[in-house]
């Protein structure tokens, strides 16, 4: 009689500890759904969220080395973000993050354009980003004040 | 060999078996909790981070419709973290504050002043929970006067 009583409760206690611990993993974002009743909104919070973790890390990864964007691999780092950036634009609905994230694309496009020393390509990534800052809404999106705000948004990057 | 258990005996078994489970699962859960959570906090200040970035850039930079269409998303955004307590309750109390402010003047420059005026109202409210002594409109524009000459340009 001892060995089953011993054999269910070391049973129950591992499967009860584990049941614990990995459940939170999979409900964290989604058993917010039982919190909020307007799904759209969740939707829109889960997508944006998602979004903005991959767009601020790539950001603290890109410009805590701001130094490497003139070289191949930083280069190749710009354009990754830049390709995320712009999939995740054309998967959303959401018309207020499709604009936030078309001011990160114009970001990235215009610190490539500083980064390129080809002159052609440079031109053609600032031609992008002052695309995507025109859909965005933006007053000035002249070249001259481009790339000044660009110089002193990682000047103080670079400062932090 | 073992002798065969009898019904009472078997019905103990299960009721010690679903006892050890129910005292197992809150270990469980808080084990988690205490595993992941600051990595949960980290991941929701890095998505606050990204959108107040983005959200500032086009306060500063965008016409009036897409700066408010940037504020609201953040407010919606930091709102609904709040409501889950995703983040330190404290930090988003003052985000969210200065967004009001923001968007209050947003809709003054707008001509919409009674709108204007309910952002101010709840702004207010905010920063008096914050615990800030003078939240007077004059005062909190001074502050995000001086916020918005330090934040990202």
């Amino acid at each position: 009689m001892k060995l089953p009583i011993l054999f269910v409760i070391s049973g129950c206690l591992v499967a009860g500890l584990v049941t614990g611990f990995v459940i939170p993993l999979y409900t964290n974002q989604y058993v917010a759904r039982f919190q909020v009743r307007d799904s759209t909104r969740l939707k829109d919070y889960v997508e944006t969220y998602q979004d903005m973790v991959q767009f601020e890390g790539a950001e603290v990864a890109v410009t805590s080395d701001s130094k490497t964007w003139g070289t191949e691999k930083g280069k190749g780092s710009l354009v990754e973000e830049l390709k995320t950036i712009e999939s995740q634009r054309s998967a959303t609905n959401n018309p207020g993050l499709a604009n936030l994230l078309r001011v990160a694309a114009g970001l990235v496009q215009l610190r490539l354009a500083i980064a390129s020393a080809e002159a052609d390509t440079s031109r053609q990534y600032l031609v992008q980003a002052q695309k995507n800052f025109e859909a965005a809404g933006w007053t000035d999106y002249s070249e001259p004040h481009l790339r000044d705000l660009i110089a002193r948004y990682y000047a103080e990057g670079d400062e932090k | 060999m073992t002798p065969r258990m009898t019904r009472p005996q078997r019905w103990m078994l299960v009721a010690i078996g679903i006892l050890a489970f129910a005292v197992a699962f809150p270990i469980g859960y808080y084990l988690n909790t205490q595993a992941f959570q600051p990595i949960t906090t980290l991941f929701q200040m890095t998505a606050n981070a990204g959108i107040e970035e983005l959200s500032l850039f086009q306060y500063k930079e965008a016409g009036t419709p897409y700066r408010r269409e940037a504020l609201l998303a953040l407010l919606n955004f930091l709102q609904t973290a709040e409501e889950l307590k995703h983040a330190n309750s404290k930090s988003l109390n003052l985000t969210i504050a200065y967004t009001y402010v923001r968007l209050a003047m947003v809709e003054e420059v707008a001509g919409d002043l009674n709108q204007s005026h309910d952002y101010f109202l709840k702004a207010q409210e905010r920063f008096k929970t914050a615990g800030l002594k003078n939240y007077s409109e004059a005062h909190l524009r001074e502050l995000i006067a001086k916020a918005d000459r330090t934040a990202t340009q």
